[in-house]
């Protein structure tokens, strides 16, 4: 069995472990399409920190792949054919598969903007990315950040650490939209302020001129030595799309991550997965996830019929020491439960009986039972809520929880993988 | 294989993160010296709740979601399913923390990264918690956590 | 009342280089001697102190010790300073003053005045490790001749019974442990007169039942649902008295074995209200026997007074299988402690005196005699064994080996080893797999040591053993003590 896949990130990790899981004799072939193995994308915000070195960035290593017996090749793939099982190399080589699995993932959203294509403007998205940013750092000088997102936020930590000055820009009115409610936002907002960064909520970038002036939609003019533009990514797949698969916003994958060819596999940041929560297929492109989905395809590549129930929306992230976590449905309203104690706070929105969507600043402990309780829909009243909230903590979690706890112990087995 | 806690005869004393405080972190075991010269930091938390206690520790997943979700690489599974974080490659995300469905895996004390129960597997024979264990609540069992 | 005049009975040392504030003798102490601040400060209410030793055995780093608290009153032969004291909780209280476990007076113990025999020369020592040697002992009734149906007997593999503790006086936790115990070594547990709890009828074939003056949870499935049943008449600790139960120790659990109200004080009445001679004894043992078909050894229990040889044989005559005689070192759960102090007698003497009066009136085979009260260890069981008894009953060894030290505070219910008490939390302190393995422990050790004193002697089986007053030598005692336990004195 010839087993190729196309991406040396996250799901390729996974799908290899998946893949030797049940078949130790396959033949196993990455197409290392960025020629720098297998890394943590999350980690060049710290290498542009210079809080950790280039042999730190590895997620696998290469004895990993040695260990797999797992070839791979620095190159980048142009096409794949279906009918001929094929795959075609930018320096013209011809790969043959029997099972192909793509983890292409996803590439920066470029806005069109007058002097976007300036040469001090970056995104923050690969390691050479992260190198050359890294080449126009210049201590004192004011660096621009589009966008409030993870990658902006981690940026303007790294370049802050650096020694710039970092303006963050954000179209929406508070900052991590997508993570955040505005009340936690708020608490987010003042800790970056009080670490010196700036933040214009509400403005978005209007053009760049030729000296790096970044103007805004109000007329603000902000002179940058450097430009970072985080406002968002999107799915690599136009290699699925010329090779005929069903796509939509991500490649479209079936419950046991397989596309419309039975032969080829897609996960990570490209595909559509279902979400737990609101039943539809969304591109939810989060690390966690990317491993899972690589490791459950390798297992189905390799013969098993495991299937992938979907995910929830989920983040962990911390900058200049605030720890934000948060899960679950951004989307559905139901009723706020707040808490806040010094520096940690807690946000929860129950819809009935149930917990949809949790933001806990500071409070990372407790956050692992939260997650599974919005994951697995575990029924919990209001009022148990109430009474958890008022002194958050290990002990203090409802009692369903911890039955449903004793349960999994006992029984064995999450509703997950 | 992983630590089973047995609320019916825990008697919540807490000598189980003692112990496990101190077999780790370079401590070898010594309480005084862990306790009295260093900060030393349980691997697993006790969890007392209303008349109930037990060690909340690592069910250590057959395919663990911590693992899946570690962004660096640093949680992994050894030979003997034990799974393990190799702290110098942890940056203290806490993406595991917010994984774990049981609440094991806790921040460390100064929050640059992640502990958990890694079995004592550097050291020789079972557990420190389990053989520190006054009242036989704790025991070493073969069976896996399967997710 | 004002200022109490007692002062703290032990005084709690603490280790500051080693205490590391980790709060395990704080959690353990139910009686509130040790105290941390959030801020780590440490102090002790040293007049709670009961000195069980539950925290400084717990103490992870050895920080603790319990010692008895300096303060000595002048001295005086007469006035000691427990009597002082117990004066002073009197004055205070007003009441009768209660204790537990066993007689601690320093009474005479003739099992120390006692010295065993060795073969030499003249007849060989029997290695036990390289040649047989039987412990295995029938109890009950042996006179069955040639043609009579044969009697039901009770075997045991270990001369060596669990006295009679009642689920209420001890935990569930205590029973669970020595059943299993008793079923590993083939011997007995006795569930005392609180009844049978559901989580321990499975043990039936090596389960006593006692019957006493309370008939708490006595029904026909109770008396079958054992291997003999045993009435109790009286016992060491607290001859002559009835028993009680408090109210805080009946648990819904204790409540529904006992057959009666929780929360409600259980008493069991001084006399066996149907019982005011050996006719009416006789009847009992009667009724027990036909409701359990004549299939199982009856057993009456009776404490050691003074004229016990009588009493002994009227309790065989009346249809008794086997006597048990609980000796005043006998302990309890609950007793005043004058009665525990005063009443009774040893039960070297007992033993002695019952087992010779039997065989002079020829009734020594219908029934076996049990000691009970003050066994320590394997040389007392060797010892009462060459006396005359048939097997022991062990209580305060047993429940030692579970953790039992010794405070004497049962009474209270707040045992921090989890052993007398009935409470939830407290009983979770002794996990019965933990309290089995040690009580099977000491039951093999005690085992090895016996065989190791019978192959000295030059016996291979106990049945050679018992009531073989040859090998024994009293030394340091008077003549007429020599004469009541029937042995020559040392050198004689």
């Amino acid at each position: 069995m010839r087993y190729v896949i196309i991406g040396n990130c996250i799901a390729a990790a996974g799908a290899v472990e998946g893949i030797r899981s049940y078949d130790q004799k396959g033949e196993i072939t990455i197409i290392d399409g960025e020629r720098r193995g297998c890394y943590s994308r999350p980690l060049i915000s710290y290498l542009l920190a210079g809080s950790k070195g280039a042999a730190g960035l590895h997620y696998r290593s290469e004895a990993f792949f040695a260990r797999n017996q797992a070839r791979v090749i620095p190159a980048r793939a142009v096409r794949i054919d279906p009918p001929a099982g094929q795959l075609e190399l930018d320096d013209g080589m011809m790969i043959d598969y029997d099972r192909l699995l793509l983890a292409t993932g996803a590439s920066p959203l470029i806005p069109e903007l007058p002097g976007i294509e300036h040469p001090r403007v970056k995104t923050l998205y690969t390691w050479k990315d992260a190198e050359e940013i890294a080449a126009l750092v210049e201590t004192g000088a004011t660096a621009v950040i589009l966008g409030s997102g993870l990658i902006g936020l981690k940026a303007a930590e790294a370049l802050h650490q650096r020694g710039m000055k970092v303006v963050i820009v954000e179209k929406q009115e508070q900052i991590l939209p997508r993570l955040l409610s505005p009340w936690s936002a708020t608490i987010a907002l003042r800790h970056l302020q009080e670490q010196g960064i700036q933040v214009l909520t509400g403005h978005q970038a209007v053009s760049i001129s030729e000296s790096g002036e970044v103007e805004l939609d109000h007329g603000a003019k902000i002179p940058a030595q450097l430009v970072i533009v985080a406002v968002g990514n999107r799915p690599n797949q136009s290699l699925a799309r010329e090779a005929g698969l069903k796509t939509g916003k991500g490649i479209i994958v079936n419950q046991y991550l397989q596309t419309s060819d039975p032969d080829i596999w897609a996960a990570g940041d490209v595909i559509e997965t279902h979400n737990i929560l609101s039943g539809a297929a969304e591109v939810m492109a989060l690390l966690p996830l990317a491993h899972l989905e690589g490791y459950l395809a390798g297992c189905n590549m390799a013969g098993q019929a495991v299937r992938y129930p979907g995910a929830i929306f989920l983040n962990a992230v911390h900058f200049m020491g605030m720890h934000i976590i948060a899960a679950g449905e951004p989307n559905r309203s139901g009723t706020v439960l707040q808490w806040q104690q010094g520096s940690s706070s807690l946000e929860m929105t129950i819809d009935g009986d149930y917990l949809l969507r949790y933001i806990a600043i500071n409070l990372p402990g407790i956050t692992g039972p939260l997650t599974a309780i919005v994951e697995q829909q575990i029924r919990i009243e209001l009022k148990e809520w109430q009474e958890f909230i008022r002194e958050p903590s290990m002990a203090s979690l409802p009692a369903a929880y911890w039955a449903e706890m004793r349960r999994w112990e006992e029984h064995g087995g999450l509703r997950c993988g | 294989m992983r630590v089973q806690s047995n609320p019916e005869y825990c008697l919540g004393c807490g000598l189980c993160r003692l112990y496990c405080a101190a077999a780790h972190d370079g401590y070898d075991g010594n309480l005084l010296k862990a306790f009295k010269r260093g900060t030393p930091q349980p691997r697993a938390d006790l969890i007392v709740r209303n008349d109930k206690s037990w060690l909340n520790t690592c069910r250590h997943c057959h395919n663990a979601p911590c693992i899946n979700a570690c962004l660096t690489g640093a949680l992994q599974k050894d030979d003997q399913g034990i799974v393990f974080i190799d702290s110098q490659r942890c940056v203290g995300c806490f993406t595991c923390v917010m994984v774990c469905p049981f609440g094991h895996i806790q921040p460390s004390r100064d929050s640059y990264r992640v502990v958990k129960c890694d079995l004592c597997r550097d050291q020789k024979g079972i557990p420190a918690c389990v053989s520190f264990c006054p009242n036989g609540a704790l025991s070493l069992t073969e069976e896996v956590e399967t997710r | 009342m004002t200022l109490s005049l007692l002062t703290p009975a032990f005084s709690v040392g603490r280790n500051e280089e080693r205490c590391i504030r980790c709060g395990v003798c704080v959690n353990q102490c139910i009686n509130q001697v040790h105290h941390l601040d959030e801020d780590g400060f440490m102090w002790v209410t040293e007049k709670n102190c009961v000195g069980c030793h539950r925290c400084a055995v717990l103490c992870p780093t050895q920080a603790l010790t319990i010692t008895r608290f300096p303060l000595d009153f002048r001295p005086n032969q007469y006035w000691s300073a427990d009597s002082l004291r117990e004066i002073y909780r009197q004055a205070e209280s007003g009441g009768v003053l209660l204790t537990g476990m066993g007689n601690p007076r320093p009474y005479r113990s003739y099992f120390d005045h006692l010295l065993l025999n060795a073969s030499q020369v003249t007849n060989p020592s029997i290695d036990p490790l390289r040649e047989p040697m039987e412990l295995t002992t029938y109890l009950g009734d042996h006179s069955a001749g040639l043609s009579e149906a044969e009697k039901p007997l009770l075997k045991l593999e270990i001369p060596v019974m669990f006295s009679a503790m009642s689920y209420g006086a001890v935990s569930l936790n205590v029973q669970k442990s020595l059943a299993r115990a008793a079923r590993e070594m083939v011997t007995y547990w006795n569930t005392g007169e609180g009844g049978l709890h559901d989580e321990v009828k499975e043990y039936a074939d090596c389960t006593i039942v006692q019957v006493a003056s309370g008939r708490f949870g006595v029904s026909p499935d109770y008396l079958n649902n054992a291997a003999a049943i045993e009435i109790k008449i009286g016992q060491g600790a607290k001859p002559g008295i009835g028993g009680h139960l408090p109210a805080e120790k009946v648990s819904p659990g204790v409540a529904q074995t006992r057959m009666i109200p929780a929360w409600s004080d259980a008493i069991s009445p001084a006399p066996h209200h149907d019982i005011y001679s050996i006719e009416d004894l006789a009847q009992l043992i009667e009724t027990i026997k036909v409701a359990t078909d004549f299939q199982k050894p009856v057993a009456v229990k009776v404490a050691a007074v003074h004229n016990i040889s009588a009493i002994a044989s009227g309790i065989v005559r009346a249809g008794a299988d086997i006597v048990a005689i609980d000796g005043f070192r006998g302990a309890t759960g609950a007793a005043p402690l004058r009665i525990r102090d005063n009443i009774g007698i040893p039960i070297e003497m007992a033993i002695a005196q019952v087992d010779q009066r039997l065989r002079d009136e020829g009734i020594r085979p219908k029934a076996s005699l049990v000691s009970a009260g003050g066994i320590r260890n394997s040389a007392d069981v060797v010892k009462i064994l060459a006396l005359g008894a048939d097997a022991v009953y062990i209580g305060t060894a047993a429940l030692v080996a579970l953790g039992c030290h010794l405070c004497q505070t049962c009474f209270t219910g707040r045992c921090n080893w989890g052993i007398a008490t009935t409470d939830r939390q407290l009983s979770k302190r002794l996990n019965p797999e933990i309290g089995a393995m040690r009580a099977i422990n000491l039951l093999k050790a005690w085992e090895h040591e016996i065989k190791e004193m019978m192959g000295g002697m030059g016996i291979n089986a106990v049945d050679s053993l018992r009531g073989n007053r040859l090998m024994l030598k009293g030394i340091g005692l008077e003549q007429h003590e020599l004469d009541l336990l029937g042995v020559s004195p040392a050198g004689a």
